[in-house]
């Protein structure tokens, strides 16, 4: 009864995102691409200050927009992206996400609430922060993310995406509420100056020449096995030929003419 | 260049007179065919150039690909049956297995004909994936069952042959015999005639291009019939150009090792294996199986090493060919005793087209020119220049050979000479058009040259003309042949 | 120009290949006996001859492969999908589940001196992503293959109406596929 509840209540919190994604588009990509991303304060809690450039400085990051009040995208995008995190090493250490409200009421308490609630408090790979409430606009309208809020819902209408930052410029965006754990392995093996060259497809697909997975990069596939096969399987063949034993045929020539 | 009515003394053992006869019969169904096949690349060329508007796309893809797969099987099939009739001197092949070859191929083209004229099948000869399965309307899907069954039946069928003509050669030498490892080791139990060791290395290429036919047939049926899996495009393409530069590369090897044979006996002088002959043609073995990846340099999700590895192994592979085979060609006639007829003009003149053709090739299969050249007319051009003089011309000169050797009809220096300077001029014009397409960035496999590419209609239409020149010469080959056979065939 | 100095360097060693059998094949007017030793030792000088050359040729063009720079940022990316009989552009990856509609936007806004970054891919069958001026010269192509994205970058010297043909044979329209790419004179 719970789990159906719940399967329930999520079927509807996406239906509901889904409609406010229809109302405001996600960023698009090719047209933030390259665009420089301002600096901003980030407020954590304790009293603790560091700036977006600080953060990026060190390494890339894969910034997230939203806001704790939230009651549609913002708790299952963020819990798709902590699990996609999960499966994508290296968070932390070559890359950070950084979850920065734009809502101006919210505290750097309350991010460290929600952090907490995600069971994301103390994860190095993690930070949850406000900034400065003249920042947050020219923030997200340098990376393409569009926003208002509905006084009559009491919550801003917002799109769900994953931006990447590298050395400040924008790189990569994903878009949609649900982060699987390929498309972030894309979009970071991106940031660390790599590139996906397979497409996923929705078909299965029988046999491939080589598996690719962004983040430990290219291995042989089974495809390559079958196409080694046939190289084998032929030369197999040969050797069985010459296995047989051979007796010489006096009608032949024995030697190279002329 | 002289011609000689001298008749060269035959040094060979006596032909099994069901041996003869079948190979009478692939020398009269080539010479059917090979007309008919350059009567269908003429039909193509004249709809490019546009003299007659308004031939239906899909009729000319079907056309084209009847040509393709029609021209790679026909001179797959009579390099085999030359060098088998060549062969018989050293090792006893089996007559049964040639039939077996021979039937095969006519069931083949029958199905072929059926899916292609009929059923408008025009996938291309290389049937990339996954076109043949998605023409869009283009044709039936009892089309494309039909061509994969004629692709089944000759490729079990010239496997079943192939193998047979291995078995011939263990039934003498070992592997590493036939190899030639003997020679480079410096410890020769008996002599490997060229001609063995040839067939030996392009043979085992062929068995190995064959049975990768046979695992992307699989890949098509399970696809065709295992519900919602598709194959990996990247998979297919890398099978499909395994297969298929292997399968053209030993035909052309199997050229080449008729020249080794033959030419001989007209410079009166011998060639005979020796220790880097053995290292040249083992270096090809291994090179071959690579080459094929300069096919995919456009593909740039192909690991980025292999790419690297298909420019250096191309590169590579022209160096045996070009030290000793060419080289060797050269060396062989130069000041020999030769005197000059039509068999021994089309060998050396087939050695020359495989070297503009290498050339052509050489310069594609880099990969930084073949991002301009890649499915550019350049890529006809090359593989033509390979095709139709080289491997053609020196199957050509072996076939008059055969047949003038075993008939003793009289020969007419004067249709000889007509014969050659009408395809050499025919051939050459034929391929510059292509050449010259290929660097104007025409595309290849267009039905119409429209917009900023119309300028390949008038190489088109300069093509047209070239190809009537090397049609003439090839009828009058045909009837001189022709009549050779008929000669051979009453005298047997 | 590539194209020209391809064309040119082929006649010219095709000539010179013809002029030596030409040569040979008239020298059996004057038979002679050649010593082996002659042969051998011109074709060990040929083999050292065609070998450098060949690495020469290697290592001058391997660095000109087209393969991306990682290092280098893109200007633009646009998204390519080919299908039978056409190209789709996108500001924004294309859909996996190829029967949705994308969210198409015209090819515009692509500046000289952009470097310019496709990713391009295919619905159906393979096909070809070739680039061409209003010449009619190739200028740059990559495949278009189901399953995968391959990425050509390339920069535009002149403003002007490019056109994209399809370079892989892919169906009874391949040679009506077409797509027009205007690139506009940067600021």
């Amino acid at each position: 009864m719970h789990t159906l509840l719940v399967i329930l209540l999520s079927l509807l919190l996406t239906a509901f995102s889904a409609a406010q994604e229809a109302k405001i588009p996600a960023p698009s990509e090719a047209r933030q691409l390259g665009v420089a991303v301002p600096d901003v304060a980030l407020h954590m809690p304790d009293g603790q200050e560091a700036s977006l450039a600080l953060v990026w400085a060190q390494k890339p990051v894969v910034l997230a927009l939203v806001f704790s009040r939230c009651s549609g995208i913002c708790s299952p995008f963020l819990r798709s992206a902590r699990e996609a995190v999960r499966g994508v090493p290296g968070a932390g250490l070559d890359y950070t996400v950084v979850a920065v409200s734009i809502d101006p009421d919210d505290t750097p308490e309350r991010m460290a609430a929600m952090a907490k609630g995600l069971e994301l408090s103390n994860d190095p790979g993690w930070i949850f922060a406000t900034t400065d409430a003249a920042s947050i606009r020219p923030l997200a309208d340098a990376v393409g993310f569009d926003y208002r809020w509905v006084p009559e819902r009491q919550q801003f209408e917002h799109p769900a995406a994953l931006i990447g930052i590298k050395d400040g410029r924008c790189a990569r965006i994903l878009t949609g509420g649900q982060v699987t754990r390929a498309r972030l392995a894309e979009l970071v093996t991106e940031l660390r100056g790599g590139f996906v060259s397979v497409y996923p497809g929705t078909t299965n697909v029988l046999f491939r020449c080589f598996d690719y997975d962004p983040v430990r990069g290219f291995e042989f596939g089974w495809g390559m096995l079958v196409l080694v096969a046939p190289t084998a399987l032929g030369l197999a063949l040969v050797l069985l030929i010459f296995a047989r034993r051979r007796r010489p045929d006096a009608h032949l020539t024995t030697t190279h003419a002329p | 260049m002289t011609t000689s009515t001298d008749v060269v003394e035959s040094t060979e053992a006596p032909v099994a007179a069901a041996l003869r006869s079948i190979t009478l019969r692939w020398v009269a169904t080539a010479l059917v065919l090979f007309p008919v096949l350059v009567l269908l690349g003429l039909v193509m060329r004249v709809a490019q150039s546009d003299l007659v508007p308004d031939l239906d796309a899909t009729r000319f893809y079907s056309v084209m690909t009847l040509h393709g797969v029609g021209m790679v099987g026909l001179w797959y099939t009579a390099g085999m049956a030359s060098v088998c009739f060549l062969l018989s001197r050293y090792v006893r092949v089996s007559v049964l297995a040639n039939k077996v070859g021979f039937a095969s191929t006519l069931i083949g083209v029958a199905l072929l004909l059926v899916s292609t004229l009929i059923g408008k099948f025009g996938a291309g000869w290389y049937f990339l994936y996954p076109l043949p399965i998605r023409p869009l309307g283009a044709w039936e899907s009892w089309a494309t069952v039909t061509f994969f069954a004629a692709i089944a039946v000759l490729g079990v069928g010239w496997t079943i042959w192939s193998l047979d003509v291995l078995r011939a050669i263990a039934s003498r030498y070992s592997l590493t015999e036939a190899l030639g490892w003997g020679y480079l080791r410096g410890n020769v139990q008996q002599e490997v005639p060229p001609m063995v060791l040839i067939t030996t290395v392009s043979i085992i290429g062929a068995l190995v291009g064959l049975v990768t036919a046979v695992v992307l047939l699989v890949l098509y049926a399970v696809e065709a019939l295992g519900g919602d899996a598709a194959n990996d495009a990247l998979l297919m393409k890398n099978l499909v150009f395994l297969f298929g530069h292997l399968l053209v590369n030993i035909t052309l090897y199997l050229g080449v090792a008729v020249v080794y044979e033959v030419l001989p006996h007209y410079a009166k002088r011998p060639w005979k294996t020796n220790g880097k002959v053995a290292l040249a043609w083992n270096v090809v073995l291994v090179l071959v199986m690579f080459a094929y990846l300069h096919h995919l340099y456009m593909d740039f999700a192909q690991l980025r090493e292999l790419q690297l590895l298909g420019q250096v192994t191309s590169y590579l592979s022209s160096v045996p060919a070009a030290i000793m085979s060419i080289f060797g060609t050269l060396a062989l006639v130069y000041r020999s005793h030769l005197k000059w007829s039509l068999a021994p003009a089309l060998l050396f003149s087939g050695v020359l087209g495989w070297v503009i053709g290498g050339i052509g090739a050489v310069i594609d299969s880099t990969i930084a020119v073949n991002l301009l050249f890649h499915n550019t007319l350049w890529v006809p051009a090359h593989f033509h220049t390979y095709f139709l003089m080289g491997v053609v011309l020196m199957l050509l000169g072996g076939v008059y050979h055969i047949c003038d050797k075993a008939s003793t009809c009289e020969r007419k220096a004067g249709r000889e000479k007509l014969v050659f300077w009408l395809t050499a001029i025919g051939g050459y014009g034929f391929l510059l058009m292509f050449y010259i397409g290929g660097a104007a960035s025409i595309p290849r496999r267009y039905a119409t040259y429209t917009g900023n590419i119309s300028d390949g209609q008038g190489l088109a239409l300069a093509s047209v003309f070239f190809i009537v020149l090397f049609l003439a010469g090839l009828v009058i080959y045909a009837i001189e042949t022709g009549r050779r056979c008929l000669g051979a065939a009453k005298a047997s | 120009m590539t194209q020209l100095l391809a064309l040119s360097l082929f006649l010219a060693l095709s000539v010179v290949c013809a002029a030596a059998f030409i040569a040979v094949a008239r020298s059996t007017a004057a038979p002679e006996d050649v010593p082996y030793e002659a042969t051998a030792k011109l074709r060990a000088r040929l083999f050292w001859v065609v070998l450098a050359v060949l690495l020469v040729f290697l290592g001058l063009t391997i660095p000109y492969t087209p393969y991306p720079d990682e290092s280098a940022q893109p200007d633009r990316v646009v998204h390519v999908r080919a299908r039978q009989f056409a190209f789709d552009f996108s500001d924004r990856p294309f859909p996996d589940d190829a029967t949705t509609d994308p969210d198409q936007a015209p090819l515009t806004g692509i500046a000289t001196g952009d470097l310019v970054e496709f990713r391009v891919t295919a619905m159906d069958v393979t096909h070809g992503f070739g680039v061409y001026d209003a010449d009619g010269a190739l200028l740059a192509q990559v495949q278009a293959m189901p399953g995968y994205v391959n990425r050509l970058r390339m920069q535009f010297d002149t403003a002007a109406t490019y056109e994209i043909l399809c370079m892989e044979y892919c169906g009874a329209a391949h040679h009506v596929m077409r797509a027009a790419l205007d690139v506009e004179k940067a600021n």
